[in-house]
């Protein structure tokens, strides 16, 4: 998949998962650690981790290098509420569902499929942080 | 999606048939819902996730769909809730695996999305949910 549209996806996909990482990483200094956000940020962090190393090792294995997190991420606006925090994962998990609807196009065979299955995480994470639930997760307009 | 005019293309044609009965199934899904609301009133607020169904049956569609075959609306609301969740469950693996399988990108994609919908939906179908 050198050069092809499946690895420019999944680089872009990976680059989402590294800007997805860092949001949780802020929003998880923010929310009360023993309130329901608190699980949902930890059990997003972890998620997000997993998806990330599991793009690189899938680059690797075709002698792709890949890319790496950006130094330092500006956020679209401050985040010292819960409010701020929800507002941030609702864009992120938006934002990584276009991705992966992206991958799955440009994909085949298990990376599909493991795409398939990140598109319907990223529909239910925003859900859980607030999103309203859309026809097309990550292709239409809601 | 998959290109009409090109019946010859066997590709082509399982695509076809892919879009085909993902549209079937979200007319199913559609009069399930609309069957369960004339049942309990008191579910209507899910109109929404029928709305979902009704833009899956244009999405999909290469022609008219038969209307949705009705399924029995059980007796309780919660038990309403649990057979529209079951019947939202397998249309998504089916969708899943369809998504696997279609040859079209752009096909994958609608499908894969879809799917993504129904798992919206089922966290919404959980009972205790306002």
């Amino acid at each position: 998949m050198t050069g092809s549209p499946g690895e420019a996806a999944a680089q872009a996909t990976l680059a989402g998962e590294h800007a997805a990482v860092y949001a949780y990483g802020v929003v998880g200094g923010v929310v009360d650690p023993s309130g329901a956000l608190g699980g949902l940020a930890r059990a997003g962090y972890g998620a997000h981790v997993n998806r990330r190393d599991r793009l690189e090792r899938s680059l690797r294995a075709l002698d792709v290098e890949p890319v790496a997190a950006e130094p330092g991420y500006a956020l679209p606006r401050p985040v010292t509420t819960e409010a701020d925090a929800a507002r941030l994962i609702r864009r992120v998990e938006d934002r990584c569902a276009v991705l992966h609807a992206a991958l799955v196009a440009a994909s085949t065979g298990e990376l599909r499929g493991e795409a398939v299955g990140w598109l319907s995480d990223a529909a239910t994470r925003g859900l859980a942080w607030g999103a309203p639930p859309a026809a097309f997760p990550g292709v239409g307009p809601t | 999606m998959a290109d009409a005019t090109e019946p010859t293309d066997v590709r082509a044609s399982t695509d076809e048939v892919l879009a085909a009965a993902a549209a079937r199934s979200a007319a199913d899904l559609l009069v399930a819902y609309e069957a369960t609301f004339r049942r309990h009133p008191g579910l209507s607020h899910l109109g929404p996730l029928a709305a979902h169904h009704a833009q899956h049956v244009e999405a999909f569609a290469q022609q008219p769909v038969a209307n949705g075959r009705g399924a029995r609306v059980p007796r309780s609301p919660r038990d309403a809730l649990s057979a529209l969740a079951a019947a939202e469950s397998g249309i998504r693996e089916r969708r899943v695996a369809a998504a696997r399988a279609a040859t079209s990108g752009a096909l994958a994609r609608a499908l894969a999305s879809a799917a993504a919908c129904q798992s919206q939906h089922l966290v919404l179908l959980r009972p205790g949910r306002p």
